[in-house]
């Protein structure tokens, strides 16, 4: 089983990139991807535009006893979506969020029951608190891909989440195995992200060309792979896809 | 059936064994408690009313530690503890509290490391996390695992048999215990263990017997390493039900156990009809600091004779509801009352000439008489129907000293 982390800024397209990466993955292997965001909408478009129930909406609802089968939802080719949820914007702890519905889930054995291939978790922002670094602690993901664009605060992000991770790096924890570039058409910006990558010893293991598409499918509730398949964007998904793979199994990037 | 979730009261027989008390049986281990300086103070007192002062610290962190993340303070406070430490620790339980359910301290990696740096201390994660309470990992099951986990994996087993979930020694002069002697078993009690090397062997029996189902998951764990198996025998007072699971064990250990406990059984035959005509009409109380299975106990006494009138638990397990069904069908009179419920706060003052097994119904109904038992601990099987019962007849010779026995109980540690 290879579990992978995706972080990044707020809002610079970890969801899009991940269940895009998780409808490529399904041509070939069983995967689960794992929304971290209290927005709960990592898997939306795998489940043809709509919500589905979060793990921690379902605990309060339902109480202690609750099944796999109330928070695996079967998405797009098999994917099996899972949203953490979290608290009401503004009240609670998201932090706390992540790691109650981790532990839920390790208490229901999800991996043992639904033996993915791939579990891919999709995380909220920057490592700012003991929840947020939940997915990349032993057990959970093994590999972190941080995604970013040219723009300076994508890139600030990107320094922290890296930063973060390297101070647990005598834990065992998953390491940052590559940058994945977002495109948002900044000036000089795969020499600004290469730069970057550069000065923190990691690779842009692939560039996601900005393309209308995206929107055209999320539109639709879908992926570019399942809503334009022969797409450019498609092929640069795919590609993101082969070369994470590749990456993991070899185990650095 | 269940209760209602609503305010808890608790009474001062609230306790038994808790987990300071549970963790601290393995013999030569220590407890750190790492907490703000508010959290821990009703342990603390136990502790010190049980005697168990030298074998616990506490580490306080403040309001900037909580912000700042307190790992280090962790590997820091170990580190002094270990160079002051005035006795031998061979395993240390690092206890944080709820406030690392929230802030996500990753103690598994902090006791990793540290562990490294003292090779000859093993080193246990401990969760004191009342906010876990009504989910399935409260402290007391993951105290449990936890404790559990310390055990080493032997590269072989051996045909001893352990007894997990007991905190109590099942005694020598018990069946079980004397018939497993006859056949040269090694027969194995976290009570009994000496020293923490001992305690070690837990894990080396290719057989185990589960007497409580807060040591389920631990042992499931345990054995998913070892291969051992064991047989589920939890606290059972009806002699049908004992012989049932006698005859499971049989099978599990391949020796022939029950013929050789007609005597016993007799002897908890007569020590039943003895209580019953000591106890004669009177109302019976049955609390489920007594036992795990509270329910299922005042089902057991009223097919023995017994006029059950109350039953007091804090919760009603699912073990209990087959035993909640046939009250609710054959003797419906039956009251089932919540212990924690805030009303029972009010005590009644006046005395009930009842008697009550167990320190909690004794303490809420002000009963005359008190059958002294607590958690099930030391009884088993026939012979621990014969003790309850003897017990039982005992507590009608005299009007209890409810204070006297709540204290020597003790509250939660």
């Amino acid at each position: 089983m290879i579990k992978i982390a995706v972080y990044g800024k707020g809002g610079i397209g970890k969801s899009t990139t991940t269940s895009n990466l998780a409808a490529a993955l399904s041509k070939k292997y069983k995967v689960m991807q794992i929304g971290c965001d209290p927005k709960a909408d990592s898997t939306k478009n795998l489940m043809g535009g709509k919500s589905t129930s979060t793990v921690l909406g379902t605990i309060k609802e339902k109480g202690e006893d609750i099944e796999l089968e109330d928070l695996v939802h079967v998405g797009y080719n098999g994917v099996l979506c899972v949203e953490a949820g979290g608290p009401t914007p503004g009240i609670g702890c998201a932090g706390l969020g992540i790691i109650s519905a981790f532990q839920k889930l390790e208490e229901l054995g999800a991996f043992e029951t639904y033996k993915p291939d791939i579990v891919l978790y999709d995380v909220l922002g920057d490592v700012v608190c003991g929840g947020f670094a939940m997915p990349i602690r032993d057990g959970y993901a093994d590999h972190i891909f941080i995604v970013t664009s040219g723009e300076m605060m994508a890139l600030f992000a990107a320094d922290n989440i890296n930063r973060a991770v390297n101070n647990f790096k005598d834990r065992g924890y998953a390491r940052v195995r590559g940058l994945v570039l977002n495109e948002r058409l900044v000036e000089n910006e795969t020499q600004l992200v290469n730069k970057f990558a550069e000065e923190n010893d990691l690779k842009v293991i692939q560039t996601i060309h900005r393309s209308k598409m995206v929107q055209l499918a999320e539109d639709d509730g879908m992926t570019v792979i399942e809503k334009f398949p022969d797409s450019d964007i498609a092929r640069d998904y795919t590609q993101l896809a082969e070369k994470m793979i590749e990456i993991c199994s070899k185990g650095v990037a | 059936m269940k209760f209602d979730g609503n305010l808890c009261y608790c009474s001062p027989a609230h306790g038994g064994w808790g987990i300071i008390r549970v963790a601290a049986l393995i013999p030569e281990s220590y407890l750190l408690f790492v907490c703000p300086a508010a959290c821990f103070r009703h342990g603390a007192l136990g502790a010190i009313q049980h005697g168990y002062k030298n074998r616990i610290s506490y580490l306080y962190i403040n309001q900037e530690d909580i912000v700042e993340g307190y790992d280090r303070l962790i590997e820091e406070g170990i580190d002094e503890l270990l160079e002051r430490a005035r006795v031998s620790i061979k395993l240390l339980f690092v206890y944080v509290s709820c406030l690392d359910d929230f802030i996500g301290t990753d103690l598994d990696a902090v006791l990793t490391k540290v562990g490294k740096k003292y090779p000859d201390i093993v080193f246990r994660p401990g969760h004191m996390n009342p906010i876990a309470s009504s989910t399935k990992l409260p402290p007391a099951i993951t105290t449990y695992d936890s404790m559990l986990k310390a055990l080493p994996i032997h590269d072989s087993l051996d045909d001893g048999i352990t007894f997990y979930g007991n905190f109590v020694e099942i005694p020598k002069e018990n069946e079980l215990i004397t018939v497993l002697n006859e056949y040269g078993m090694n027969v194995r009690q976290i009570a009994t263990c000496h020293d923490f090397e001992e305690y070690k062997l837990l894990s080396k029996s290719k057989y185990g017997i589960l007497m409580k189902p807060l040591a389920k998951m631990g042992l499931a764990n345990l054995e998913k390493q070892t291969g051992a198996s064991h047989v589920t025998m939890l606290a059972n007072y009806d002699l049908t039900s004992i012989r049932e699971q006698y005859i499971e064990l049989e099978n599990m250990l391949g020796l022939s156990l029950v013929d050789k406990m007609d005597l016993y059984e007799r002897k908890a035959k007569i020590a039943i009809e003895k209580a019953v005509k000591a106890v004669k009409d009177l109302p019976v109380y049955v609390s489920d600091s007594a036992t795990v299975f509270p329910c299922q106990l005042a089902v057991t006494l009223i097919k023995y004779g017994f006029n059950v009138k109350r039953i007091y638990a804090q919760d009603l397990v699912t073990f209990d509801q087959e035993a909640i069904s046939w009250l609710q069908e054959n003797c419906p009179e039956v009251e089932i009352i919540q212990a924690d419920h805030p009303r029972m706060n009010i005590r009644e003052t006046s005395e009930a000439y009842a008697i009550s097994i167990g320190e909690e119904a004794a303490y809420l109904s002000n009963s005359r008489f008190v059958a002294d038992i607590s958690a099930d601990e030391g009884m088993f099987g026939f012979n621990g129907v014969e003790l309850l019962m003897n017990s039982i007849a005992g507590a009608m010779k005299e009007k209890a000293d409810i204070r006297k026995l709540i204290e020597e109980y003790g509250g939660i540690v």
